[in-house]
């Protein structure tokens, strides 16, 4: 009986609206230094965005009916990417088993996440929401732009941007599923195995529902409908960029060896603090890499490691990112950037290109963002020094020709979403905490009950 | 106290055996000279409604009596059509929450009952038609609940069930009709985030179509084929995927109801998105869209009035609490948060009224509210701009209409159940108190109580200090015993004791004085737990009356006087 209702009143709509028309602007920067990243800087220049896109870079641009910024005396360069942050993400891990390749962190975005207002306050318009570290085949991840104000979870989604997914080796799987769980991966022998097996099923997988389609319909039983199996396949399909969380040399040579077993050629490590002993491989291998600029030493394997690291990958012609993990770090990504021209001399455009088009280049989205070009997406940030100084202060950041950040308009409390049951003095509290490393987000508790038996 | 306790065991367990095993005398029930709105939005008038056999027989203004009819008489008292609760959990109890990781083989792949899926489970068993929960709802004027199991991911089907207090067999309207799903994941097992239960669900349907489809083909022509495995979760889904059954998905806030909206993009099932908290943001995506929702009548806490906190300044009333507030509220930074959190209040109550605006219906669920806040939360989001009429499809029509009652339910109307809700006064009225409730033709009445009118400025504090003696009124029999309230410094010190069972004492703890208004609570241990008994007290000179409450049981009117009198 309950079932007429829905045929009668309910939903006779499908919600094709929650791909709502995501906001594009038209803006003028006048007279800025602009950084293009591939084609030099270009000082006393404009550049026009049109519908959310670059359609105009020269001297003296008529703004028509575009909203026109001043930007003389300061630096225009294109929107920082980050290719590694946990924010605007309801949930980080999934850390039951050591494959999740099923989950989708695009199904946790969290658009009031006050983090995206501080990324836009330092600059970065887009971010790589990553699942956590504590499986050796995570989450899918998403990347977003930091459209802050918007309400529906898919407008902070970069439609059209490669999927990708999470990896990790060493410490964090093996510590969450082998001490924590006894299970396999107990070892860094073991986190192998769980790709291999990955993969391997996943050809078994492909192969009986080949054999299945192959028959007339209804011929042979379907066989089960397998999420992780689903993923994998689309890995070795090469339909997914894998991003793995990795430090030791050793170990990120046994994945390219793994994957080249299997004929996966998208990969890009992320961490890779140990990247500079095997620079070569790695470029050989077309693989990325995204590391910090100078962090080590938070757990046993992390302390051979060298703020040299960004310089010698990108010497050996890896495309090597500077990425957050962290809602703090990702504030001063320039910063971040800049320590690489005092440990390793990068001149200025290779190491904004840490930040920007090297980023875009592992998330795939290269074509779009990353640079100040006719044709790409208007994300530009703003700053008042150079962004590679020790002074700049980032003004202005704008999305799409939207602007989403503006230094003179910088509210004290600028969240979105209010919980109407906290009590008031508990924000100041909540948000003076400062996290780091959310990369092993939400699996603590998993450590809390282990018996030994 | 032992005693007490068995007692309590008594009046709790056994009360319905006194009260409802007298037969009727007549199935024939006239109420007479009664104000009837029909319907929401009608216009009131005086007339007679005559059930029969649990049907309503005949409306109107004049009608023929039969001889045999027991006549109620309903002078200046105000009938609506029984209320419905489209979701909650009535005739449920909610179960322990246990806190221990469950110990499984492997974390990624528990069973189906460990990750919270049992999509396959009735409400037949787990229902006890005895809890309190059903007599709560009864009390505040719903007739009808559909039900729905407490659980995790996927705890199972509603049912519909009439609040008559009988057994599920004999209460049931719509067995199964309905599949409840909700963003509970699993005690870290899979799935134990809500990226875990999207993934679940998106595997789980998509396999109950390929077995549906799969048994089909087997069932047409066994020959040959592979016998199909059963599987009973997946199977239960099957009247999902073939879109014959709905799904309440209970998603309270903005980026959970997105969740829901999304899975139903994806995969196609019917939906009725519920216990919403937080709608208005989606209400412009929707643009006006038929979609059906009901909203939580759980509304965030109501903040104190100014008005009050300057009257209890004036009185050296103040407590410390309230200093730290104003002190708060002084500071610039702390007003402008503060703002914000009253601003956010005020959304969450006019949801309601957004959703009018929109031309959405209005209905509500009431998997997260107390029965006793009902009426009050009603009131706010009618204070916030839903119109009356509104407000009372919500409980009625509306309600019926999105569970598919509305052939049998939800008007005052000939053939329709004698379900009604009879009420001192227009049912919205600040004073509106409900004096009987009708359900299926069986009349279940409440005292009412006129509360003494305060004088204006009457905030004044009395002193109950005293002994008092005290009645229990439990349908068939009497519980009493003694009070004594003692002053203790600016607070009060209660002891009850039980006529049944002299020499024990139970010790009243949380004891609040407002005026004339007291609570406290006790408690008492009952069958290996302990209960926890809540007083609500209106002393008036000496003597006093008001309700005493036991979670999950319900509540009783309680009376008393002063048995020391100066």
């Amino acid at each position: 009986m309950i079932k007429n209702i829905t045929l009668s009143f309910l939903l006779l709509c499908s919600f094709q609206m929650l791909k709502a028309q995501v906001e594009t602007g038209d803006i003028l920067i006048k007279n800025g230094t602009v950084i293009t990243i591939t084609d030099g800087v270009l000082e006393d220049t404009d550049v026009l965005i049109r519908d959310g896109k670059i359609s105009k870079i020269g001297k003296d641009l008529a703004s028509g009916n575009a909203k026109t910024i001043d930007a003389a005396g300061q630096y225009v360069m294109p929107g920082i990417i980050d290719a590694h942050s946990h924010i605007a993400l309801d949930v980080v891990n999934e850390a039951t088993d050591p494959n999740t390749s099923d989950v989708f962190v695009g199904d946790a975005i969290d658009p009031f996440d006050v983090a995206i207002y501080r990324a836009l306050a330092g600059g970065v318009t887009t971010s790589h929401a990553m699942h956590g570290s504590a499986n050796a085949v995570g989450g899918q991840c998403e990347t977003i732009k930091h459209r802050w104000g918007v309400s529906n979870p898919d407008d902070m989604k970069m439609d059209g941007a490669p999927r990708t997914i999470k990896f990790a080796l060493g410490e964090n799987p093996m510590r969450v599923h082998g001490e924590g769980n006894r299970i396999v991966p107990r070892t860094r022998m073991g986190v192998e195995q769980i790709f291999r097996q990955g993969f391997a099923k996943a050809q078994d997988y492909q192969a009986e529902w080949k054999a299945y389609k192959a028959n007339p319909a209804g011929a042979l039983e379907p066989p089960k409908y397998d999420l992780k199996m689903e993923t994998m396949s689309d890995i070795l399909n090469g339909d997914i960029i894998i991003h793995c969380h990795s430090y030791r040399a050793d170990e990120i040579l046994m994945l390219v060896d793994v994957l080249d077993d299997f004929g996966v050629k998208k990969i890009c490590f992320q961490h890779v603090n140990e990247g500079f002993k095997v620079a070569p491989e790695l470029a050989a291998y077309g693989a990325g890499a995204s590391v910090f600029a100078d962090w080590w030493a938070y757990k046993f394997e992390v302390y051979y490691s060298t703020a040299y690291n960004a310089t010698i990958l990108t010497r050996n012609g890896v495309v090597t990112s500077i990425n957050s993990d962290s809602g703090e770090l990702i504030r001063h990504l320039f910063h971040e950037a800049a320590k690489t021209q005092r440990y390793g001399d990068l001149t200025d455009n290779e190491a904004l290109k840490l930040i920007t088009l090297n980023p875009a280049i592992q998330l795939g989205i290269q074509d779009r963002v990353g640079s100040i070009e006719v044709g790409k997406e208007g994300d530009i940030a703003i700053f008042d020094k150079h962004p590679l100084s020790v002074y700049a202060i980032p003004q202005m950041t704008i999305v799409d020709g939207v602007v989403r950040f503006d230094i003179k308009n910088d509210n004290d409390d600028v969240r979105i979403d209010i919980n109407p049951e906290e009590k008031i003095s508990s924000f100041i509290d909540h948000h003076a905490e400062t996290e780091a490393d959310r990369c092993m987000q939400d699996v603590y508790e998993y450590f809390a009950d282990q018996k030994q038996d | 106290m032992k005693q007490l306790s068995v007692l309590f065991l008594v009046m709790v367990f056994g009360f319905h055996g006194f009260s409802q095993d007298i037969p009727p005398v007549t199935d024939k029930i006239l109420i007479k000279n009664v104000s009837i709105t029909t319907q929401p939005g009608s216009t009131p008038f005086i007339g007679h409604i005559l059930i029969e056999d649990g049907i309503i027989k005949d409306v109107g203004a004049s009608l023929q009596v039969p001889y045999d009819a027991q006549v109620v008489s309903g002078d200046s008292l105000h009938a609506y059509a029984g209320f419905i609760a489209a979701l909650s959990h009535a005739g449920l109890k909610a179960p322990k929450e246990n806190n221990e990781r469950p110990r499984v083989d492997r974390t990624g792949y528990p069973p189906n009952d460990v990750a919270g899926i049992t999509p396959e489970m009735s409400i037949d068993d787990a229902y006890d038609h005895k809890d309190g929960s059903i007599s709560d709802m009864r009390k505040q004027g719903f007739t009808i609940s559909h039900s729905v199991p407490h659980g995790r991911m996927l705890p199972g089907m509603g049912s519909i069930i009439a609040l008559n207090g009988e057994s599920y067999n004999e209460s049931v309207i719509v067995k199964d009709g309905s599949m409840f799903a909700q963003w509970k994941t699993a005690n870290r097992v899979f799935p134990g985030t809500l990226i875990g239960i999207m993934s679940k669900w998106r595997e789980l349907y998509r396999n109950a179509e390929l077995t549906l489809q799969h048994n089909k083909n087997y069932k047409t022509n066994p020959r040959n084929r592979k016998r199909p495995a059963q599987d009973a979760a997946t199977e239960a889904l099957w009247p999902v995927v073939q879109k014959q059954m709905p799904v309440f998905f209970k998603a309270e806030k903005h980026r959970d109801i997105y969740r829901t909206l999304q899975l139903q993009e994806d995969l196609g099932f019917d939906l009725v998105l519920s216990e919403a908290k937080d709608i208005d943001r989606i209400l412009g995506d929707l643009g006006g869209r038929d979609v059906s929702v009901l909203l939580s009548l759980d509304l965030p806490k109501a903040e104190k009035k100014k008005e009050e906190s300057k009257d209890k300044k004036k009185d050296g009333e103040e407590k410390k609490e309230d200093k730290k507030e104003d002190a708060e509220k002084e500071d610039p930074k702390m007003a402008m948060l503060q703002k914000r959190k009253s601003e956010a209040i005020d959304r969450y109550t006019s949801q309601a009224k957004m959703m009018s605006e929109k031309g959405m219906p209005v209905s509500f669920s009431y998997l997260e509210t107390k029965a006793s806040d009902i009426h009050t939360n009603i009131k706010r989001l009618i204070t916030d701009g839903l119109s009356e009429k509104d407000a009372l499809s919500a409980l009625t029509t509306q309600a019926a209409k999105s569970i598919g009652i509305s052939d049998i339910a939800g008007t005052i109307e000939k053939g329709k159940l004698g379900n009604l809700v009879i009420a001192t006064k227009p049912i919205f009225d600040e004073k509106s108190k409900i004096k009987m409730v009708m359900i299926d033709g069986k009349l279940h009445e409440y005292e009412v109580k006129e509360k003494k009118k305060k004088k204006e400025g009457d905030s004044e504090m009395i002193d109950p200090s005293g002994t008092w003696a005290y009645t229990i009124e439990i349908p068939g029999m009497a519980a009493s015993g003694t009070m004594t309230i003692t002053k203790n410094g600016e607070d009060f010190d209660v002891k009850v004791t039980s006529n049944q069972n002299p020499g024990e004492e139970a010790e009243g703890k949380e004891v609040e004085l407002d005026g004339s208004d007291m609570s406290f609570s006790f408690s008492m241990p009952a069958g290996g737990m302990d209960i926890t008994v809540q007083n609500e007290l209106t002393f008036d000179g000496d003597t006093f009356e008001g309700t005493v409450s036991v979670a999950d049981f319900g509540s009783f009117d309680i009376s008393g006087s002063k048995s020391d009198p100066e």
